[in-house]
């Protein structure tokens, strides 16, 4: 199943942000990254990476600078600076709430359904 | 038998129409291409369906454009602007050469320092040489050819001094242009000695205002498509 676009658009930011904090990279490694991760449900489309991330280095979220790939053609490599990590330290924070406020959620509606589903503690 | 190079490039000639990707972006484009092709081949298929599957995953045209111009609104004026301009000083330095050279083998002739028929012959030639290189350049760069040319000007010079290119080009470029042919003008005419001749004060007062007229104009034209595609971005 693949995800709404709007969940893609949204998740675009932190996802480019959480790779390149593992290291220098190019889009077509950070696409290829994305896919493995997911096991192929964020499939982007190519034509909608790109211009992500030069909105994230416009905003001076990253850098980038060209380099000679393996083949010895150019290719434009992207980093992350100080800036981008520390939006990626709020992005995470906020991806993390909402997805502990859900998981509390869900983890209520599962105990009204079964007792034996509810989180160690609590009753329905 | 399907070429690469050739698939490629055809490729890049679809996305001439694509303003809101510079050539830098294209460039950055193709090597994503390729690096899929060269992927999806190894998996066994030939190089030709690769290529395929390869161009249809990174998008249409179209839908390329929307996204790079959603991400960047000025990049389409941007775009536009650059090459005018470098259209415009291509052709003047690529005429002017021209120019000279002719000028020269037709002055060499008229001194007799060559056959008069041999002088025009080398004109004819050397004119119509300079215009043919001149219009093919053009005609190439307008079609995204010369990448790695445009490319270097662009990532050097026009993408690390945006705003000072811009001003530039505003103030100082188009002015200075006009300038310069017009010396060349008048040096020519020295130097073919017409200046001997009695020639029309009338159509050099007529030159005069036709270009102080036009700089104004010109300035005035790319203020408002500069300000107009800020203008939208900013909203």
């Amino acid at each position: 199943m693949a995800l709404p676009k709007e969940l893609v658009a949204a998740s675009a930011t932190p996802l480019v942000l959480s790779i390149l904090a593992q290291g220098e990279s190019y889009g077509y490694a950070i696409i290829r990254r994305v896919r493995e991760l997911s096991g192929g449900e964020v499939e982007w489309t190519d034509g909608m990476l790109y211009p992500v991330l030069h909105r994230l280095e416009r905003s001076g979220l990253i850098e980038s600078r060209w380099g000679a790939s393996e083949t010895g053609r150019e290719r434009k490599y992207y980093r992350l600076r100080r800036e981008g990590k520390r939006v990626l330290a709020e992005e995470r924070r906020n991806w993390e709430m909402v997805n502990g406020v859900l998981g509390r959620l869900w983890e209520d509606s599962a105990c009204s359904i079964s007792t034996k589903l509810c989180p160690s503690g609590a009753t329905a | 038998m399907f070429n690469l190079n050739e698939a490629v490039s055809i490729w890049r000639d679809s996305l001439k129409d694509a303003d809101a990707l510079s050539a830098l972006d294209v460039a950055e484009l193709e090597g994503h291409l390729r690096e899929e092709a060269a992927r999806v081949e190894a998996l066994g298929l030939t190089s030709e369906e690769a290529f395929v599957i390869a161009s249809r995953r990174i998008g249409s045209p179209h839908a390329l454009n929307i996204e790079y111009e959603k991400a960047d609104p000025s990049q389409a004026y941007r775009t536009r602007m650059y090459w005018i301009v470098l259209g415009m000083f291509g052709y003047w330095a690529l005429n002017s050469l021209t120019s000279t050279v002719t000028t020269s083998v037709f002055l060499l002739g008229s001194g007799g320092y060559l056959p008069l028929g041999t002088a025009w012959a080398v004109y004819l030639l050397v004119w119509g040489l300079g215009m043919t290189v001149t219009f093919r350049v053009l005609v190439l760069i307008s079609r995204g050819r010369l990448t790695s040319i445009t490319a270097a000007i662009q990532n050097r010079y026009l993408r690390k001094y945006k705003l000072l290119v811009d001003v530039l080009v505003l103030a100082v470029a188009v002015p200075l242009a006009q300038h310069a042919c017009r010396l060349l003008m008048t040096m020519s005419l020295y130097h073919s000695g017409l200046h001997n001749h009695q020639f029309d004060a009338n159509l050099v007062a007529f030159a005069a205002l036709v270009t102080t007229v036009a700089s104004p104009m010109a300035i005035g034209i790319l203020l408002y498509f500069l300000y107009s595609s800020r203008r939208v971005s900013a909203e």
